[in-house]
């Protein structure tokens, strides 16, 4: 059995009492400790398959299941890091970290908080107010909040599309060497092809709406990864193909 | 030497209305036209204000008329931010309480002078209710909005995190309310001076609705404007005490 287990999969939303398809036939599992990327059109629905998987979106119909539990609402186990950073404006970095542990113990927590800033380079920033970062900061913080209840399961939605292509590389490397530490499961939305073989193991390609999953593709490159070699590029030009031949 | 000078313009620019407002009323009393039991002239209106603070009959209305107003305003803010809460956070207490918000909602509080008197008689405790329901639905109004408009994405992040209640309410909710409540402890606070002056014009004998009352029996109209311009001025105090505290509370 496989560690996510996504079983025919459909989903419908309801628009002024017409109702079109979301999803269509979504069927594939995930392995543990796998870097999934879901690449496709805006619109495709492979953000709402992410929510679903969160928990966030409950209304489908087929089932979603993480380690043989189907997903009924969200948890903690499943950490998420939104497009936008979501940071609370009136609490700073240590507290935004903070607020989702659930550990009573003074020092404890504090130990955590520094640990993740540490981690996702903020270190320095502590007592900043997220009006005082930049997006690229904020969506740091955004990420070690995801990772600081070491969720066994890491959800990203689109996390660097609103950044600047310095600031997302930079996170890209950031991402890549916690995954490279942690080997935790971890599903990623993208649009950004370079991005997606940088990152994963596996690329969910999407097709236009409904989202249907139109080809998987294996990787295979080394954790270290090379923009610039020609594996890599070879990676790119299959999924870039993938997406546009047929679309 | 810049920055002072702007800082000047921008404090002409704010008092500017009011000193020609004052300047047109001096000229027209220069003029001879005013009939001073219909507008007395300011130097008049000054005269009697220095006079009155001066017997401390002033000093003893507004206290009175304060008194009652930060009774009723405490007791109106206290319930409005509690019960706003609840209503915001529940749906099943919006819908159980909505209808008969909106019903008394609209009844202005002097409707309920009768009634306040015959429940409460003509002593304090009738004044410092009609003050309250002055202020009460305006800031119970504002409270639950601003629980009720909450940012979808930031509950988001409690819910991922799988946050206890309380701790979402206090620390996510409420924060996120903050400026609601604030316009409502502002307006609420306007409401409750209206009321007070409205429940001393039918039955006291203190107070600055009174004092304004009592004049106008007597005709001298320059008493009449010195309490319409008190209870500007302490709303105007007020409400700048209530912004400097929203500041230093709502920091981000």
């Amino acid at each position: 059995m496989a560690y996510i287990e996504l079983k025919n999969v459909n989903k419908y939303f309801d628009n002024n009492g017409e109702e079109f398809q979301v999803l269509k036939n979504i069927d594939f599992d995930i392995n543990k400790g796998e870097f999934i990327c879901f690449v496709g059109a805006s619109g495709c629905g492979k953000s709402t398959l992410l929510r679903s998987i969160a928990g966030l979106e409950v209304k489908y119909e087929g089932t979603i299941t993480v380690d043989g539990k189907e997903i009924k609402k969200p948890e903690k186990q499943r950490g998420m890091v939104f497009q936008e950073p979501r940071l609370f404006p009136w609490m700073n970095v240590s507290q935004n970290i903070g607020y989702v542990l659930d550990t009573k113990d003074k020092e404890e927590k504090k130990r955590k908080v520094s640990e993740f800033i540490n981690m996702v380079g903020l270190r320095g920033f502590e007592t900043a107010l997220p009006k005082e970062l930049s997006g690229g900061m904020a969506q740091r913080a955004g990420i070690a909040r995801a990772l600081a209840n070491e969720p066994e399961v890491l959800l990203m939605d689109e996390p660097f599309g609103a950044l600047d292509a310095l600031t997302k590389i930079q996170l890209q490397q950031t991402v890549r060497r916690i995954h490279n530490e942690s080997h935790q499961t971890t599903i990623m939305v993208t649009h950004d092809i370079e991005e997606a073989v940088y990152l994963a193991d596996k690329i969910v390609i999407f097709t236009n709406r409904p989202g249907s999953i139109r080809k998987i593709i294996n990787v295979n490159l080394p954790e270290d990864r090379d923009r610039n070699s020609l594996e890599f590029v070879n990676v790119r030009k299959k999924v870039f193909d993938a997406i546009t031949i047929s679309a | 030497m810049k920055h002072l000078t702007k800082k000047t313009g921008y404090f002409v620019e704010y008092v500017a209305l009011v000193i020609m407002i004052l300047a047109v009323w001096m000229m027209l009393e220069k003029q001879g036209t005013l009939n001073p039991v219909i507008l007395p002239a300011p130097d008049k209106v000054f005269e009697t204000f220095v006079s009155l603070l001066a017997k401390q009959t002033l000093i003893q209305h507004m206290s009175v008329s304060l008194a009652r107003v930060l009774k009723g305003y405490i007791l109106a803010s206290v319930a409005g931010i509690i019960l706003g809460i609840v209503i915001g956070l529940f749906e099943h207490a919006r819908r159980f309480t909505d209808l008969l918000i909106q019903i008394i909602k609209p009844i202005p509080p002097i409707a309920w002078i009768p009634l306040v008197i015959l429940w409460f008689g003509i002593g304090e405790t009738g004044k410092v209710f009609l003050i309250f329901l002055g202020g009460f639905f305006t800031i119970l109004i504002n409270v639950y909005d601003g629980i009720r408009q909450a940012d979808v994405k930031l509950l988001e992040v409690s819910k991922v995190a799988e946050t206890p209640f309380f701790t979402h309410v206090f620390k996510v909710i409420i924060p996120g309310a903050a400026p609601n409540i604030f316009t409502g402890l502002r307006v609420g606070l306007s409401s409750c001076w209206m009321c007070v002056v409205a429940a001393e014009l039918v039955s006291s004998n203190t107070g600055l609705g009174f004092m304004i009352m009592n004049a106008r029996q007597f005709g001298q109209t320059d008493t009449v404007i010195v309490g319409m311009i008190t209870i500007g001025v302490i709303g105007k105090v007020m409400d700048s005490i209530i912004r400097a505290v929203e500041k230093k509370v709502i920091y981000w």
